[in-house]
């Protein structure tokens, strides 16, 4: 096996993001290294030639909180925040995300950062076969076999999103502190992710030489239920065949600040439209939620052999309200 | 390409070496500090063979950098012996037949280990060990001396809920 890759250590993050700046892609920040490793054994991404470990640089490892917000280092790992007493406590459905992540051993090598940036476990991508995300320019999936495929917002690429924590972040509404060549700036964790209409290519916005630090969250106060919830195909790790993170809460009696995501059936983290606005600002009543669940897979659009997806959505949907709806501290039902 | 200086503690004993930073820790074991009791599966983090500890957690050493491991501790089977005793769970693996063909044990055991010693590090067994796979055992056997262990190390072998904050520092943790 060789190793066309070089260590470089460097000062500073700012530092970091100006070298992999000027280096357009030739460079990259190394995590824990899960998907680097991977890909250079596959050979089916470009590997950069050099790497910048992230936690030689700086603390990049801590859980903490400070002006009201938990503050999480980018290297921390998804065993860290599965951990987290403080977590769990006002932001418990990234517990519940980091949980279902892989194994005990990924949870211990996963970075968040790693985490939220994973390219598409398509297997065709996976495999090295040429499509948009590796500088081709067609998608076998779309008229091969797409089971595990996108059934929303695809087109041209039907690869789905697969961060377990990145949709509990999106309903979170966390936030990203990111340092670039010239600074730090913030940004909601919901722009993070590629509209594939736009750039079938890549997954993320981020550009070469910007360096995610941080990731905020505003913790939840006791009026919130959520949860995060997954279904997959074998039972005892792997990746979400449909995925949901949900957050709610009681305003008055009603339904209120609802945000809800789907993972596993779109390109990038889906919001559905359709069932969020049929109960938003409902009465609370368990009634309400069935009708919303029916709306769920609305728009959907599956290929040859994945439209089994369909009733998952709408079951899981389901399930979350129902879950959380037990957990509310009022409810007339 | 550059080889680079690397040194880490391997079984309680200090390693010290020229490897390329990327290696993967596994093949630094096999090859470079010789020990071959860690076995590879698949190479893709998913059968859990080469499962080993750093600084007590377990990870796939396929997917680990070898720089990764600077100036933390490695556990691979080879160090679970004790003054020439085997550790309670390969007794049990032995006693128990948590072994057939052996390519999944080694990285089973350290799985296992270390939810043995962490038990809040997983909300119960089968989940502890979910990243390691067997195709010869059918599993109950591997659960038997498990329990069989847990119990030989002084804890009841329940599957503990997670008590809150209590588990280690994780390896991804600088
Ligand atoms: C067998 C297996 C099962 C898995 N199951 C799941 C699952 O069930 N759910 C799930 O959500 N995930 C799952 N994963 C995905 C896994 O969690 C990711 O591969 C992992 O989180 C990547 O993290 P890392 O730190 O190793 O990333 P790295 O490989 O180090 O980095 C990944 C990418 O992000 C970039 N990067 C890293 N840190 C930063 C930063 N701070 N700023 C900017 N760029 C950065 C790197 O340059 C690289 O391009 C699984 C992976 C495997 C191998
Ligand atoms: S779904 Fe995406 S990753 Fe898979 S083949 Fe199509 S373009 Fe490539
Ligand atoms: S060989 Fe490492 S997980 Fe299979
Ligand atoms: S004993 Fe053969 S794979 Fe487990």
């Amino acid at each position: 096996m060789t190793y066309p890759f070089k260590i470089e250590r460097l000062a500073s993050l700012q530092a970091a993001a100006r070298r992999i700046a000027d280096l357009q892609g030739r460079a990259a920040i190394l995590g824990g290294g899960l998907e680097l490793l991977d890909f250079a054994r596959s050979g089916a991404d470009q590997t950069p030639e050099i790497l910048i470990p992230i936690r030689q640089i700086a603390p990049m490892s801590y859980i903490e909180t400070r002006s009201g917000e938990i503050r999480i280092g980018a290297g921390t790992s998804i065993a860290e925040i599965a951990d987290s007493t403080g977590i769990r406590r006002v932001a418990w459905p990234l517990t519940e995300s980091a949980n279902a992540v892989g194994s005990s051993q990924i949870r211990s090598q996963s970075t968040l950062a790693g985490n939220l940036l994973q390219r598409p476990r398509c297997w065709y991508f996976r495999n090295g076969i040429s499509c948009f995300k590796n500088g081709g320019n067609t998608c076998p999936a779309a008229t091969g076999d797409n089971r595990y495929h996108a059934i929303f917002g695809g087109g041209p690429t039907y690869s789905v999103f697969q961060s377990d924590p990145g949709l509990a972040l999106c309903a979170l509404q966390a936030t990203l502190v990111i340092v670039s060549p010239d600074g730090e700036r913030t940004m909601p964790v919901t722009d993070l992710y590629v509209d594939p209409k736009q750039d079938a290519s890549r997954e993320h916005v981020l550009k070469p030489g910007e360096i995610i630090r941080e990731i905020r969250i505003t913790p939840l106060t006791d009026r919130y239920v959520g949860t995060f919830m997954k279904i997959r195909e074998r039972s005892g790790f792997d990746f979400a065949t449909v995925s949901i993170a949900l957050i709610y809460n009681n305003f008055h009696g009603r339904f209120k600040d609802i945000r809800v995501y789907l993972g596993g059936v779109a390109p990038r983290p889906y919001v559905p439209e359709k069932a969020l606005n049929q109960i938003q600002y409902k009465k609370l009543g368990r009634g309400e939620i069935p009708p919303a669940a029916d709306l769920a897979a609305e728009g959907a659009a599956p290929l040859e052999h994945n439209a089994y997806k369909i009733p998952m959505v709408k079951r899981l949907f389901r399930e979350a309200f129902e879950v959380t709806y037990e957990k509310l501290s009022w409810r007339p039902d | 390409m550059d080889k680079a200086p690397v040194s880490f503690r391997i079984n309680g004993k200090t390693w010290s070496g020229s490897v390329h930073p990327l290696k993967r820790l596994l093949d630094t074991i096999r090859e470079d500090v010789g020990l071959t009791g860690t076995k590879e599966g698949c190479g893709e983090g998913e059968c859990g063979a080469c499962t080993v500890l750093l600084d007590g957690s377990p990870v796939m050493s396929c997917l680990v950098p070898t720089c990764q491991a600077e100036g933390k501790e490695v556990t691979t089977i080879e160090g679970l012996v004790r003054d020439g005793e085997l550790h309670p769970m390969q007794d049990c693996f032995i006693q128990e037949g948590g072994a057939q063909c052996g390519i999944c044990t080694p990285g089973m055991i350290m799985a296992a280990v270390a939810y043995a010693n962490d038990p809040d590090s997983a909300e119960d067994m089968r989940e502890a060990l979910a990243g390691n796979l067997c195709r010869c055992t059918g599993y109950t056997r591997i659960y038997e001396a498990v329990r069989c262990a847990m119990e030989k190390m002084g804890d009841s072998g329940r599957s503990g809920k997670k008590d809150e904050g209590s588990r280690k520092k994780k390896a991804g943790a600088t």
